[in-house]
């Protein structure tokens, strides 16, 4: 048996910086945590009214309770493993200091501006009046990297702090926040695995990601090791995964590999809505329309669907390969919050997003009807909107949010976000090494929220009798591949797998657990299907459409309650692709369905008193996506 | 008038005023001359190209080295013009900026001590607390669907059935070393976490258990070995507890500069009626 472990590869490139392995693999834990948390240091989180630091956001992800900036309580329910504070490298901790001063204020017109804003309105606009600065234009006045530097370095001071080894894993990490020329989303969040140089590197010193990867090389080379993880490809206009590089030019070899050393993860699932895939990409996959974000990043305008899915990513992929240009995305899967007052918020039943006073209550978010008064301020608040745009020339052009769906209801982008998402990885144990270790080898998954977990193992020598061995994890380690892996394909056989979930306690119990293929025909064609492979109450799946009968779990809307009889606390198959055909590259991923629950729009209705917003989801079924397993010819 | 001039020329007191005016003068004209001067010399190049290594990790090229330079003047002139117009006094920037770098002097103004271990003993005395360790359980457990399932499986053990071999497959581990209650409440729920703990104080070591449910189903555990809440040991944290001691120095000294700092100033304010 040869199988490619793309792990060994790895180990070998970053020998020095990673854990020793002083565990075998089947101790692996399953750790949670988050990757993205923007503090007040980043400029437009201050705007919203954050006044939590790196400090306090990762005392909350130990368990201790903060202030929201509207006054209420944020406290996780369970504490995390591990987390990273991501702040804006761009005019990282400018806002404060432009913020922290007594009466001379009055210097930059859009200081002045930023400081006056009250309402969420006018916080909304002062937030606009920043766009230029991090788009085309650099203001000089407005930057100061001394300010940045000494914030950087009160970062790197705060994670140091906070990370207690075997019990919180605290790493230090930033965004670069960069894009195309307009608002084509590429943010990427940078993690070091230990140590960090003492500047970020920042949109402002080049906005393309493979000068950022450039530089990461270097940084490891110097004995600093590190990974970005882009997230929000959905609003991304189609430039997160595109068929060509930055500048347009044809993907090759090289930028494969400067990829793929340095881009392991992509956050599938954040607030601002699921990157999977979109129910026009996935015609046949009925549970493709989940929590979809479809505007550009801070814009009212459409994000283009080719080029921004993950698993379209994922095709494509196989079809660079298949030209020789090597597949640039190969990545594992992990979810974050990207919250931006330092608390991610993961329950749909104890939910604030994530900007602080613009989207803090149910009515600003669209779940809840504003009264005739509220309705009157709408109509004043969308005139001064357009008057304002119309008026200055620094307000940049957003486009203009469609026309209520219902009377009465604020629509907004964040009326389409989303209580998501947990990151998970399989360690060894709770430090910087292992986690990011395993980040490194894509032993990682992604919750839309509740901590499901979920094991995944792919080879030709797994068996059904595994299943009900009670030592099947150490063997199917043993035998095969875990998640993130390669299988060196033979063409004589289907390969196998094993797949097992297990239900958050304090979430709904599990609905199914399935396959998603994706595979390059002969002629160079990619297709995709998705395959029930369990599901709850021990039903199996239709032989021919391969889906699970519905299980009859349902809400009920009046008080949130669900059906207790139906869904499983665990759910696990051996599955043989029935599918599989020689010489044929393929991937393979995870994804289970927890019973359907209430989405957030529909507990800050009912926590109201009223009805849900007809034009959004009233419930959700939460979900786990574990990395691929690829198979290569 | 023309005899008053050549009176005046003759004069020596005169020549010696206007040799006066020449020279301060020239003086003056030299003066402002070197104030428009900006020198490159090689300790600023190198501080440039260093900034720029600094924040690339390359160095610079003959073409960035140029564009750095220039940079470098354009800064500079118009730093001294805007010295010049008097902008630095009350640009938010710099204040900021300048209250940062006293306040970094604040806290850094000594080499910070090695604690001694009778400071280490005495700082440990009063923050024990802060340091105890939880009681912690190391255990192995079978898992089962049901109760009975899980009946069985104890009868079987303790008829000494090897424990490995029993229950259904449990996704995360058979066995736990030293696991506290809050870590345990995390992977098995708190329900669970507090059940364990509870009975692992009252039975028999290496006893195993009547079946205990758990989010996920039912488990048989055996206790392997329970550590109740302990005092920290002064040898076993001293590493640790002398970055904390330095760490609360650091804090302390600051604090006191500071302290020190505002009674050199006579903080007046003045009643809101008699503001101007």
């Amino acid at each position: 048996m040869r199988y490619i472990f793309l792990v060994a590869l790895l180990v070998s490139i970053t020998t020095g910086t990673m854990g020793t392995a002083h565990a075998a693999p089947q101790d692996r834990t399953a750790l949670f945590g988050e990757t993205h948390v923007h503090t007040q240091l980043s400029f437009d989180a201050f705007i919203f009214g954050s006044r939590n630091g790196p400090d306090e956001a990762y005392r909350y992800a130990k368990g201790a309770t903060l202030k929201h900036p509207l006054g209420f309580d944020m406290t996780l329910p369970t504490p995390l493993d591990f987390q990273a504070v991501t702040d804006h490298a761009v005019y990282l901790g400018m806002l404060p200091a432009m913020f922290d001063t007594k009466s001379a204020v009055a210097n930059h017109p859009i200081a002045q501006g930023l400081r006056d804003a009250k309402t969420a309105g006018e916080r909304r606009r002062a937030f606009a009046t920043m766009f230029p600065l991090i788009g085309q234009q650099v203001e000089d006045d407005l930057l100061d990297m001394d300010i940045v530097r000494s914030a950087w370095a009160d970062t790197i001071a705060s994670a140091n702090r906070h990370n207690e080894p075997g019990v919180f894993t605290a790493f230090v990490g930033y965004e670069y926040t960069s894009g195309q020329n307009l608002f084509e989303n590429l943010h990427r969040n940078v993690i070091f695995a230990d140590r960090a140089p003492d500047e970020p590197y920042s949109r402002l010193i080049s906005k393309n990601p493979e000068n950022l990867w450039k530089w990461m090389d270097n940084l490891r080379e110097q004995g600093m090791d590190s990974l970005a993880i882009p997230h929000n490809s959905n609003g991304s206009d189609g430039f997160m995964f595109a068929n060509t590089t930055f500048d347009g030019a044809p993907i090759d070899e090289a930028y494969t590999a400067l990829r793929m050393r340095n881009e392991p993860l992509v956050e599938i699932s954040q607030v601002k809505g699921t990157s999977e895939t979109h129910p026009l990409l996935s015609p046949n996959d009925e549970f493709a329309n989940f929590e979809i974000m479809p505007y550009q990043i801070a814009t009212w305008f459409p994000s283009r669907l080719d080029g921004s899915y993950v698993r379209q990513a994922y095709q494509r992929g196989l079809e660079l390969q298949a030209q020789g240009r090597g597949n640039p995305y190969k990545f594992g899967l992990i979810s974050a919050s990207d919250t931006h007052v330092g608390a991610g918020a993961f329950s749909e039943d104890n939910y604030w997003s994530k900007i602080g006073i613009v989207d803090g209550t149910s009515q600003l978010r669209g779940a809840v009807p504003f009264n005739w008064v509220g309705r009157l301020g709408i109509q004043i608040f969308r005139l001064n909107n357009l008057w304002s745009q119309w008026r200055t020339q620094v307000v940049a052009r957003t486009g203009n949010p469609p026309a209520n769906p219902t009377l009465g209801f604020l629509h907004l982008q964040w009326s389409t976000w989303s209580a998501s998402g947990l990151a998970g990885v399989w360690a060894e144990d709770n430090t910087r090494a292992d986690i990011f270790a395993a980040m490194r080898r894509k032993e990682t998954f992604g919750t839309s929220g509740p901590r499901l977990r979920v094991r995944f193992f792919g080879g030709y020598d797994l068996d059904e009798a595994m299943l009900g061995d009670t030592d099947m994890v150490a063997r199917a380690y043993a035998r095969g591949v875990a998640m993130g892996g390669d299988i060196l394909g033979k063409d004589d056989k289907a390969p196998r797998f094993l797949a097992w979930v297990m239900r958050d306690p304090a979430s709904a119990p599990l609905q199914r657990l399935q396959i998603v293929k994706g595979w390059i025909d002969a002629g160079g064609k990619t297709h995709e299907r998705v395959y029930d492979i369990a599901c709850a109450g021990g039903a199996k799946p239709d032989a021919k459409t391969m889906r699970c009968p519905d299980n009859g779990a349902g809400v009920d809307l009046s008080d949130c309650s669900i059906s207790a009889d139906s869904g499983a606390d665990e759910l696990k198959a051996f599955w043989r692709d029935p599918d599989a055909k020689p010489a044929q590259n393929a991937f393979y991923y995870i994804r289970a369905l927890e019973n359907p629950t209430c989405r957030w729009s529909t507990w800050d209705a009912l926590r109201a008193g009223t009805h849900p917003n007809p034009s959004l989801a009233p419930t959700i079924q939460e979900r786990v996506w574990s990395s691929p397993i690829w198979i290569e010819h | 008038m023309s005899s008053f001039l050549h009176t005046l020329l003759r004069d020596r007191l005169v020549w010696f005023v206007l040799a006066g005016l020449a020279l301060f003068m020239t003086d003056w004209l030299v003066a402002r001359h070197n104030d428009r001067a900006i020198i490159i010399d090689l300790p600023l190049v190198e501080k440039l190209a260093a900034q720029w290594q600094g924040q690339t990790k390359s160095p610079p090229s003959a073409r960035q080295l140029d564009a750095l330079i220039e940079g470098y003047i354009r800064e500079e002139i118009l730093v001294r013009e805007a010295t010049r117009l008097g902008l630095a006094g009350d640009d938010v920037i710099i204040r900021r900026r300048l209250a940062q770098k006293v306040e970094f002097f604040l806290s850094d103004n000594a080499v910070l001590p090695t604690p001694d271990a009778p400071t280490l003993k005495r700082y440990f005395e009063t923050h024990k607390a802060h340091y105890q360790s939880p009681a912690t359980l190391s255990f192995r457990h079978i898992f089962t669907a049901d109760e009975s399932d899980g009946r069985s499986a104890r009868d079987a053990v303790r008829g000494g059935a090897p424990w490995r071999a029993q229950g259904a497959p449990f996704m995360l581990q058979r066995e736990y070393g030293d696991v506290a209650q809050s870590n345990l409440a995390k992977l098995f729920g708190g329900d669970f976490a507090e059940a364990l703990f509870g009975a692992a104080q009252d039975e028999n070591k290496d006893e195993w258990l009547k079946p205990l449910r758990s989010a996920y189903g039912w488990h048989v555990v055996q206790v392997v070995n329970y550590t109740p809440k302990r005092a920290a040991v002064f040898g076993e944290i001293a590493p640790r507890l002398a970055q904390d001691w330095q760490n609360n120095e650091v804090e302390k000294r600051t604090r006191a500069a500071w302290v020190d700092l505002r009674a050199q100033y006579n903080i007046r304010l003045l009643p809101i009626a008699d503001a101007p």
